[in-house]
């Protein structure tokens, strides 16, 4: 089994991750060689999916080719969820900012990006 | 704690369908046919309406279990306001809901605190909401009886099946057996494999792509195309969102390990799916052919010619 090569999906998942990355720890460590290193409590291949729950309330948006493929199953073309009924992820983003959850994970809501 | 024990009679149950994440967003032929299933079998169906992420057990849970309770405490607050038995056809779904609720029954400080923080949202959760798997809906409140009564015309199709992992949680004599029966009251010959019971790897995923992918999702592949099998049946979205992905790295990067140097051709289908057609009802009327990364054509054309 080839091992070496990185696997190009994986990598473009970690490139997501970086583009909403303000302070990335391999720079971090460059230019503070002396701090202890410490690793981000959201992992790098779980932020993109975790920033579009914070932002939607839900991992995958409704897109036009989603819409399309809805309508030609018969469905309504935006499913009755959070995509929908937008208020539902409001709230949800009110308790996680109660409970500090984007404080834990060092996600600026305003920002839209994790600080670590 | 009663979810997901309950044996109310289905004709006076009210369902309320918890879509996730996945369902709605790639695989609506599941979804509609889900909705076609239900009907044909006289349930009392429809969308758990204004649904959130279920929230995924093995994210959440890792970095803050109070997080993942209170969250999924949202959608089992607006399932008990709905008045619906919730209904999960989603693995990881199912597990998340069956185990919040358990926890917070069985620990009042918790529904405490998990009340405390929907508090802010101006929601609450009793405890009173039932959560069912859509397995526990069709044997246990429907019935096989009903359902081979209701089965137009036997499929007669062969196929191997993933169940995926936290359908097992209640033990291999509850819903991997409820799976088999139904699939073969369909008309199914399951084909037993070494691999049936092996995790898709969805999580392994991002921790371990390369086994991910080419260990736990390409040997199943390869077994199902060696086996020449119609297709292979799933019931998880979670676990279909992950050979979703299989296929896509496979189409995209190739196979650095040389199981599948012929690609990957073997439709993967819901259960709902094939109880619809069971059902008679025709491919069409559920989008079959419609978004998938692979097709079900040849499929389609057996059972509707009848080879």
């Amino acid at each position: 089994m080839e091992q070496e090569k990185p696997m190009k999906s994986f990598t473009r998942l970690l490139d997501s991750a970086k583009k909403v990355t303000e302070h990335r720890l391999e720079d971090e460590m460059v230019k503070h060689p002396w701090r202890r290193p410490f690793n981000a409590t959201a992992p790098d291949a779980a932020k993109p999916s975790l920033k579009r729950d914070f932002e939607q309330g839900l991992v995958y948006p409704i897109t036009e080719d989603v819409s399309g493929a809805r309508k030609a199953a018969n469905l309504d073309p935006m499913p009755p969820t959070a995509h929908k009924f937008t208020e539902q992820a409001e709230k949800k983003r009110e308790i996680m900012k109660d409970m500090g959850t984007g404080k834990k994970l060092a996600f600026d809501p305003e920002k839209r990006v994790y600080k670590y | 704690m009663t979810a997901s024990k309950s044996k109310t009679n289905a004709s006076n149950e009210k369902y309320g369908y918890f879509l996730g994440c996945v369902m709605p967003a790639k695989m609506p032929w599941a979804e509609k046919a889900t909705f076609l299933v239900a009907e044909k079998l006289g349930l009392s169906w429809d969308y758990m309406k204004e649904t959130l992420c279920c929230v995924r057990p093995g994210v959440w849970k890792a970095i803050d279990p109070d997080t993942w309770l209170t969250l999924t405490g949202q959608n089992l607050a607006l399932a008990e306001k709905q008045g619906v038995t919730l209904v999960d056809s989603c693995n990881g779904c199912w597990i998340t809901h069956y185990e919040t609720l358990e926890e917070l029954l069985d620990e009042p400080e918790k529904m405490a605190m998990v009340n405390k923080h929907l508090a802010k949202a101006n929601m609450r959760l009793e405890g009173t909401v039932q959560v069912k798997h859509f397995l526990q809906v069709l044997y246990e409140d429907v019935g096989l009886d009903k359902i081979r009564k209701s089965i137009k015309k036997p499929l007669n199709l062969r196929m191997m099946r993933h169940i995926g992992c936290h359908a097992r949680k209640l033990g291999n004599d509850v819903m991997p057996r409820y799976f088999d029966e139904i699939l073969e009251a369909c008309g199914v010959e399951l084909v037993d494999t070494p691999y049936d019971s092996m995790c898709c790897g969805l999580l392994l995923y991002f921790a371990d792509p390369k086994t991910s992918i080419y260990r736990n999702v390409f040997k199943k592949f390869k077994l199902a195309q060696d086996l020449g099998v119609d297709a292979i049946a799933i019931i998880c979205s979670g676990c279909y969102d992950q050979f979703d992905r299989g296929i896509k790295i496979l189409e995209d990067e190739g196979d650095p390990t040389g199981q599948l140097p012929q690609g990957f051709d073997v439709p993967i289908v819901h259960l709902s799916e094939i109880l619809a057609l069971a059902f008679g009802y025709k491919p069409e009327e559920f989008g079959m052919d419609v978004f998938r990364t692979t097709s079900p054509s040849k499929l389609i054309s057996k059972v509707e010619g009848g080879k």
